[in-house]
Formats: C-alpha cells, structure tokens, sequence
C-alpha cells in the first residue's frame, strides 16, 4: 500500500481565506488622510513623505524585482538583458542630459530637442519589450504596441515638457497595475475589493480638484518651493500650483504606499530580509551572498539617503529624482513579466 | 478586394495626416509675428540699460520694450541695431523644423503600422475602427488646425489693492498706472513720464514736513 501527497506551493491556497475589508478600509483610510493632508498643507507634506518613504519604498521595490527574478534566464535572456541595458542606458542618459542643463551647459533648444530624443528612445525600448514578452508564453497578440508607441513619440516631439509630465503622474500609477497582478496569483478573493478602491481613486482625485482648481498659488519663492513646483507642472501646464502639488503628492503617497506595505503583504509571501523567496539566492551560496550583499547595500543608501536628506533637502531631493529615473524604468519590463 | 481596399484605407489614413502637417505651419501663431515662447520654456534674465525721457504731452507714463529684450534675446552686436531679420527667420524655422518633421515622421508610421496591424487581423471589426479613426483624425485635424492654444475657462481676476507711488532718482514719481508699449528690437528700456511727474528740485515727495512754509 503506498500513499502520496502533493505540496501544494501555490501561495495563498494553503491559507484560511482572510476577507478583504481590513484591506479596503486600511487602503480608503489611507487614501483619504493623504488626500486631505496634500490638499491641505501640500508642500510639507510632499517634503515629509519624500524624507520618510523614498528610500525605504525603492528598497523594498528592489527586493520584489529579486523575488520575480528568475534564477536562470533561459529563453528571457534576450528580455531581461534588453530590460537591464533599457533601465542603465535610459537612467545614465537622464542623468547626463539633467547635469548639462542643470550647469548651462545645452540651451533650451538643445534640452527640448534632446528631452524628446530620449523619450522616443523609452518609448522604442518599451514597445521592443512588448513585441518579445508577447512572442514568449504566455503568447499574446500584442501588435497594436507600434502604432501606439508612434503616436506617442509623435506627441512627446509636438510637447516634450508636457510628455515630461505625464511620465510624473502616471507613474505612481504603475503600482496599482502591479498590484492587481499579484493580487490575481496570490489572493484573487480581493480583486473585487481592489477594484472598489480603485474606483475611488477618481473621487478623491475630482475632490481635489474641485477644491483647489482656483487655489491661489503657492507661497514662497526658495528654491526648494521652486523645485517641488515645478516638478509637479508648474509653467508647463496652466493651473494653480496649489492643485498641481497637492495631487502629485496624493498620487505619491499613494505609490508609496503601495510598495511599502500592499507589496510587501500580497507580493512577497515572506519578510523582507527571509531570502527563502528570491530565486537568484537559491542558485547556489555565491548567489546567495551576492543577493544578501545587494540588499546590504541598498539598505545602507537608504541610511545614507536620509542623512543626506537631514544635511541639505533640496539639493539630495532634486538628485534623488533624477537617479530614481532607474526604478521607473524598471517598472516596465517586470510589469510586462507579471501580464 | 483586399488590395482595393488596404489602397483605400492608405489613401484615407494619407488624408488624415496631411491636414495634421499642413493645417497649422506655426502653432498658434500667424506669419509676421514674433516667435511665441513656448510653454515651459524658461526666458533667461537679460541686462538692459533705462533711459529715461520727459515728455509734456503725455498724460501717462509709458514703459517701451524692445521685443527682442522681452523674449530674453541678448541685444544685437553693435547696440541700438534691431536683429536682423535672418535671426527671426531662422528662429522660425527652427520652430517649425525638427520636432515637426519628427512628429510627423511618428504619424505616419503610427498610421502605417496601425493599419498594417489591422489588416493583419483581418476582422471586419478592426477594419470599421480603422475606418472610424481615420475619419476621427481627419475630421479633427481640420477643426482644430487654427485654434491656438488650449481652451481654458476665463477666471475672474481678483482685484489687488493700488500700488504706493515709486520714487525714481531725478525726481520722478511713479505711479500704479503705466503703458507698456513693445517696440521693435533695440538695446535699451525707455520710460517716458509726463512732466508733472518730475518735481523740481527741493520738492520733497509724499513728505509734506519738507516745505513747512507752506
């Protein structure tokens, strides 16, 4: 007589099935408070969530990467090296670009026309992304990407400072898409309630909206008020800057607080230091330190980062955004692996 | 059939483009005016001398601004010399040239490829909403070829309280009522005040202690 048994290591099926509305009330809480304080007191709190949250929210970013990494790339290879010369080249030519402009070394015309060259190389690299992971399984017919990636770049020529701004928006964006990836393999009894809360993110963004679309500007001339404004549109679009900060810095927080406790929960299926999950530090003990190494050090920049932030606000803030190009680019391939 | 038709839809999907390039040759502004700033575009701080002139028949005092200076071009060489007008061409051709041409080039393969997608899938769906596009495109394209600029709703402008007096050396009071009047090119700022506004000499302004006979 012989019996067998089956490890089921699908995540989730093995758990009591936890019902959703702890998470739904923990994420509309969440979402009103950062509403009511990024309308309320936009710059303080856009200054307090980018000091607390940036660097620990990239860290945690990096870790996931690790988890959906695969061990051995296999047929990805050409994917994942296309992904990661993407994510370097894009990121170093950002930061090449901004250090000319931010020493006067290019005219306007020059950045506006190199600005432009560089997004239509991001949306060539992404649409290239798309055409490979469509031909690996699961296949997918994905062969509208040209046109549309065309479209764009045609859009990001006719008004590359505001092509510029859509990329700051619809970034935060992104991680809700992730999310519901993950909330699809690991706990698809919540998706419905995700959903709810997404089509919340509207209202609260129409509340906004209504309150301050005739806010008068923002107070202060200093250079840090300069760099927050602007970053969030101010001269590139025509509303108030008082509208413009607050819902950047909704949308921010609401990033952040995706990849800081909704990814860690659903995402990681393990805490973030237990390694057990990343498959690169189950390849073999080499890989294994190289992994625990990596993290050491990302924890470390984000120690650094904060020290920096406490010596001089403004200058490591502006230089936190232009390397943090690095894991907005990242998002792409891995979003592409995750559909 | 099929090459009737994909010869069809190349020439509507040509249609639609060509109002797109040719529809507005200089966004939201006519020929024969200054170079528009664009948005975003930051204007640099240029250094300027004022001359200032007395003028008894002017009733208000007027601010005259080369329109070179006010879009932050650097004076002519030579100073007081207008830039030439090769400047304004070229800026202008500037404007219309490489972001256009890209943009346009973009189109065009968007289309293309679009199309080539669409009848590639071969449902009669994709066909119907390749036709509407087009249309969508051209009929658009034609509407909105001269509008310049984005369509904002006009806001009341909250009234500000008048501004104090300011006092120029020479004796010149300013007041919260100037004409700013764009000039042609030049070098310089001019201010032309009407002569009641310069005091004489001793004539302490806004300070009426300064003349305590009277």
């Amino acid at each position: 007589m012989s019996s067998s048994a089956t490890l089921d290591y699908a995540p989730g099926r093995g758990d009591t099935k936890p019902t959703p509305w702890g998470f739904v009330c923990a994420a509309l809480g969440m979402a009103l408070a950062a509403a009511f304080l990024a309308g309320w007191v936009p710059l303080r709190f856009s200054i307090i969530t980018v000091f607390l949250f940036a660097g620990p929210h990239n860290w945690l970013e990096f870790r996931y990467f690790l988890t959906r990494l695969p061990a051995r790339w296999g047929r990805l290879r050409n994917f994942f090296l296309l992904a990661f010369a993407g994510i370097l080249g894009l990121t170093a030519g950002f930061a090449v670009l901004w250090w000319f402009a931010e020493h006067g070394a290019v005219s306007e015309g020059i950045w506006e026309y190199s600005f432009a060259g560089l997004n239509t190389l991001l949306l060539l690299w992404i649409a290239t992304l798309v055409q490979v992971r469509s031909q690996q399984n699961p296949r997918r017919e994905w062969g509208w990407i040209w046109p549309v990636a065309f479209g764009l770049i045609a859009v990001a020529w006719l008004v590359p400072p505001q092509w510029g701004l859509v990329l700051v928006y619809v970034h935060p964006l992104m991680a809700f898409w992730l999310i519901d990836r993950e909330l699809r393999r690991s706990r698809p009894q919540w998706r419905p309630a995700f959903h709810l809360c997404l089509a919340c993110l509207p209202l609260f963004l129409f509340a906004l909206w209504w309150r301050l679309a005739d806010a008068p500007p923002l107070p202060g001339d200093d250079a840090l008020t300069q760099r927050i404004t602007h970053h969030a549109g101010a001269e590139v679009v025509p509303f108030s800057t008082h509208l413009l900060v607050s819902t950047h810095t909704f949308l921010e927080m609401l990033h952040y607080g995706v990849w800081i406790l909704a990814i860690p929960l659903i995402g990681l299926r393990a805490a973030p230091w237990r390694l057990h999950t990343v498959p690169l530090a189950r390849r073999s003990p080499a890989w294994h330190w190289g992994v625990v190494s990596f993290l050491a050090i990302g924890f470390a920049v984000v120690l650094i980062l904060w020290g920096c932030f406490l010596a001089d606000y403004t200058t490591t803030r502006t230089a936190y955004f232009v390397a943090a190009m690095a894991h907005v680019y990242a998002e792409v391939p891995f979003l592409l692996r995750a559909l | 059939m099929r090459h009737a038709l994909l010869a069809g839809l190349s020439l509507l999907a040509l249609g639609a483009i060509l109002p797109e390039v040719h529809g507005d040759l200089l966004p939201g502004r006519r020929p024969g005016l200054p170079p528009a700033v664009q948005p975003g575009r930051r204007i640099l701080p240029v250094k300027v001398k004022l001359e200032v002139k007395v003028n008894e028949n002017a009733k208000l005092p007027v601010l005259q601004v080369p329109i070179n200076l006010a879009l932050g071009q650097r004076p002519a060489a030579g100073g007081g010399a207008a830039l030439p007008a090769e400047d304004e061409d070229t800026d202008r051709r500037a404007a219309i040239g490489l972001p256009t041409i890209v943009a346009g080039l973009a189109l065009t393969l968007a289309f293309a490829s679009g199309g080539l997608w669409m009848v590639r899938r071969g449902s009669r769906r994709s066909l119907a909403l390749l036709l509407a596009v087009s249309l969508f495109a051209a009929c658009t394209a034609a509407v909105w070829a001269d509008i310049p600029g984005p369509n904002r709703r006009p806001r009341p402008v909250p009234a500000k309280p008048g501004l104090p007096s300011l006092q120029l050396p020479a004796g010149i009071e300013l007041t919260d009522k100037l004409i700013l009047e764009p000039v042609p090119n030049g070098d310089h700022l001019t201010l032309i005040v009407p002569k009641s506004m310069v005091k004489e000499k001793g004539e302490k302004i806004g300070n009426p202690r300064s003349n305590p006979g009277k």
